[in-house]
């Protein structure tokens, strides 16, 4: 005798047409195999909603709350000794850097101290000189820009750049100073 | 959620443990039963439920606050147990341990038959459930001890609706065909005693 698709809907849950449950309930009269798998399912469901939630042990948030701030503190320590040993390695580095480089400059000055002094010197000059064209450029530049807006221009200029100068600051006042809100 | 807990969550996703304390306090019971539901003993559901919460803790930031709280704490849970489980069945987990079993509620049971009868029916739930894969066991337990529909277990599973479906079908299935099993054997139990007892006088 075939039990399907009986036997599928007695697992199913709450989703059988009414017509589908008439044929179940027709069938169930008749068939002891269907019917003691549907007994079954009923009372493993009955006896699930006997048994109650069960509660934690008294204590429970407290063991929580102090497990967590123990949690808490090991992550700052954990932090702490990466930070230490970033730190560490980038002095260490540092130290080899600067070193590595007194060496060099020191043995370069003492096989051979006139071209160092003439190789220093050409550096600095030619510093000065980019200085110099950078000056020259910006001077060319404001020149052009002063003859270029007239006054009321500068005026209009101005006051933008103040009210953006303004609310930039309100933004970041609020941004710092109001706490992230959640929404539930 | 109330709004009380909107701002213990404020507080707590800055990294107040006291806040979320207040949420822990809310939570313990649905989120410990679910534990011990899964895992079977007290100790193994303790340790579970505090790990759960120390987990949403410490991404309580990763929180979409469109999901209702209650659904994001039980998945955190249930995926811990469902991780442990399987960890354990490696070494032979046990659910028999009578030392570590179901203990009375306080409140609701105040006559010991009833804590008696209630502790029997602890303890064979825990049996029917120990037949049950991990992901099988928490879709059960999450449909009959939460009241959860199709689409919650699969959001807080991670699973489709049609995978939670066949999941719910082929659990409801093993659970019958067990209890069906278990009772014709206490019948022959039965049977076997009566005809080995002496006749009444």
């Amino acid at each position: 005798m075939s039990h399907q698709p009986f036997e599928q809907w007695i697992f199913t849950v709450g989703e059988l047409s009414s017509a589908e449950r008439e044929k179940l309930n027709q069938h169930l009269e008749h068939c002891q195999h269907c019917r003691s798998l549907a007994s079954a399912m009923a009372d493993v469901e009955n006896m699930f909603g006997d048994v109650a939630m069960i509660a934690p042990p008294a204590g429970f948030v407290e063991r929580w709350t102090s497990r967590a701030k123990q949690a808490n503190m090991l992550a700052l320590e954990k932090r702490y000794q990466w930070q230490s040993l970033i730190m560490l390695v980038a002095v260490s580095n540092g130290i080899v850097f600067f070193l590595a480089g007194m060496f060099f400059i020191l043995n370069r000055l003492f096989s051979s101290p006139a071209d160092l002094l003439i190789t220093i010197l050409n550096r600095i000059f030619a510093y000065y000189a980019s200085l110099q064209a950078v000056q020259l450029v910006t001077w060319t530049l404001l020149k052009v820009l002063f003859d270029m807006i007239p006054p009321i221009g500068w005026g209009v200029l101005l006051g933008s750049g103040m009210t953006g100068l303004i609310f930039w600051l309100i933004l970041v006042r609020k941004l710092v100073y109001s706490p992230r809100r959640v929404r539930i | 959620m109330s709004e009380n807990e909107s701002l213990w969550l404020v507080e707590a996703s800055k990294g107040d443990v006291d806040a979320f304390a207040r949420i822990v306090e809310q939570y313990q019971k649905p989120v410990f039963n679910l534990c011990y539901r899964m895992l079977g003993n007290v100790e193994d559901a303790e340790d579970a439920a505090q790990e759960a919460f120390l987990r949403a803790f410490k991404s309580i930031r990763r929180y979409d606050p469109r999901r209702p709280f209650g659904t994001w704490l039980l998945s955190i849970a249930s995926h811990y147990c469902i991780d442990q489980l399987r960890k354990k069945k490696a070494k032979g987990f046990s659910l028999d341990d009578e030392e570590n079993s179901w203990r009375a509620p306080e409140a609701s049971s105040p006559k010991p038959e009833t804590v008696a009868i209630q502790r029997e029916h602890q303890a064979e739930v825990q049996d029917l459930l120990t037949i049950l894969n991990p992901l099988d066991r928490a879709t059960i337990v999450l449909r009959y001890w939460y009241d959860y529909s199709y689409e919650e277990i699969a959001k807080t599973l991670n699973l489709s609706i049609s995978a939670v479906k066949s999941r719910l079908h082929r659990a409801r299935k093993a659970l019958a065909e067990q209890w069906k099993a278990k009772e014709s054997q206490e019948k022959i139990l039965n049977v076997e005693r009566a005809r080995h007892e002496s006749p009444a006088f």
